[in-house]
């Protein structure tokens, strides 16, 4: 008889345990979807407007090397909110020489430039250490062009240097994200030469982001709030948010220049055999393959030579080819487009801090060599009187 | 009885949305990369 009554009431409970199970899984899953919904939607809310703040230019503490990402999406709602359409926008683009290492905030070569230029141009910094031509500059300039931006690109190039399709390989995850997001001009060119298949993690990354927003939500997160990936660039605590660390570049103390002046002696000799013509001519081509047409038309391209006190301590035959590549350099860059220069020609010891980055009086002394070249950029394409 | 299966709801949506909220965070992280970089410029 007791056996009977608990079967008859296991039978009356078990629907009952059921459908709390069900009504357990049912509100999981919806928290679940919804709060990656929300993140999804707080993503692109914050990258729909500009999230730096005092912005100068991506110091180390906040770019690819301490693990900050910025996403096109961020970076193009910087640009917007620094350039302006109704007057000529400068992107400062290449390597830590245009960065600015050894160049403070305030005293860089785009510092520089913003006061030579005066107030019909705007200017913007957006080079990285270690970058290259193409990159995340060259690509946010796409990306302007096609907002109808007037925009001059500068950039260092080195002597002989090929350039990259994509920029430098920590960079690349820009390229990916701005093409995924179509924010990127169509250049054939540069597609027929993509080998990445679609489920590498890059393109995948980028394929997800440009729906569910995390990266930009994620970002947003670490340079308002809390950092959440730990990096040996960042002094005290990594968490902290990216917003309160300020650019630590400086203006390095006479010990501290030309450490290396052996070694980068040692150096020069091995970078100073002339390229080969097929070499040179690949130097026109990469570049005509990975930057756009329209991009290398309002490009100005700065050649810069190894520091003139290394150089003179080389053997005069070194010199000879140095100058004999550097000259090629301009003219093969200028046969593909953009406009070029031999920057640096000139300058002394104390402008340069080492083999190839400038001082502050070397960042004083290209900026109006710039300048003129901007401005010549400008009047070719109608811009200007 | 209806109180405490709303309770029992509001528990899981809860567990939920943290599950969600560190999905997220994992599609961020988890293509983050983490190896030291190697610089052409140094």
């Amino acid at each position: 008889m007791t056996r009977k009554a608990d079967r008859s009431q296991d039978r009356q409970a078990a629907p009952h345990e059921s459908g709390r199970n069900s009504a357990r899984f049912a509100s999981f899953v919806v928290g679940a979807v919804l709060a990656f919904a929300i993140c999804a939607a707080v993503g692109w809310k914050a990258s729909s407007s500009n999230i730096f703040r005092d912005f100068g230019r991506f110091h180390t503490r906040l770019s690819p090397e301490s693990f900050f990402q910025p996403t096109a999406r961020e970076v193009m709602a910087l640009a917007r909110e620094l350039l302006d359409k109704n007057k000529v926008n400068v992107v400062i683009g290449g390597s830590s020489v245009f960065y600015g290492v050894g160049q403070p905030e305030g005293q860089t070569i785009a510092d520089n430039l913003r006061r030579d230029l005066g107030e019909n141009y705007r200017v913007i910094n957006l080079a990285m250490r270690g970058g290259d031509v193409s990159g995340i500059a060259e690509q946010t300039v796409e990306m302007l062009l096609r907002e109808q931006y007037r925009v001059v690109y500068v950039s260092d190039i080195a002597v002989g240097g090929t350039v990259t399709l994509l920029g430098s390989t920590p960079y690349q995850y820009y390229f990916w994200d701005a093409r995924a997001r179509n924010m990127l001009i169509d250049w054939p060119a540069r597609d027929q030469r993509l080998t990445l298949p679609w489920y590498a993690e890059q393109r995948m990354s980028a394929m997800l982001n440009k729906y569910l927003y995390f990266m930009d939500l994620w970002n947003t997160i670490g340079y308002d709030y809390v950092f959440t990936v730990y990096s040996t660039l960042i002094p005290g605590h990594f968490w902290q948010a990216r917003k309160d660390l300020p650019d630590n570049e400086i203006d390095p103390p006479e010990q501290f220049r030309y450490r290396n002046g052996e070694l980068e002696l040692q150096l020069i000799k091995r970078i100073s055999e002339m390229p080969t013509e097929p070499e040179w001519t690949l130097v026109g081509t990469a570049l005509e393959t990975a930057l756009p047409d329209v991009v290398r038309k309002s490009a100005v391209l700065a050649v810069c030579e190894n520091s003139p006190w290394l150089l003179e301590q080389a053997a005069p035959e070194t010199q000879a080819i140095r100058k004999a590549m550097r000259e090629r350099m301009v003219k093969r860059v200028m046969e593909v487009g953009p406009s070029s220069l031999l920057a640096c020609e000139g300058f002394e010891k104390d402008d340069y801090i080492d083999r190839v980055h400038l001082s502050v009086s070397g960042a004083a002394k290209i900026a109006p060599r710039l300048a003129d070249r901007v401005r010549a950029t400008s009047r070719n394409n109608g811009w200007v009187q | 009885m209806k109180a405490a299966t709303l309770g029992l709801c509001v528990k899981w949506a809860l567990i939920g949305a943290l599950v969600g909220v560190v999905a997220n965070y994992y599609l961020y992280r988890v293509w983050l990369p983490i190896a030291p970089f190697v610089y052409q410029a140094f």
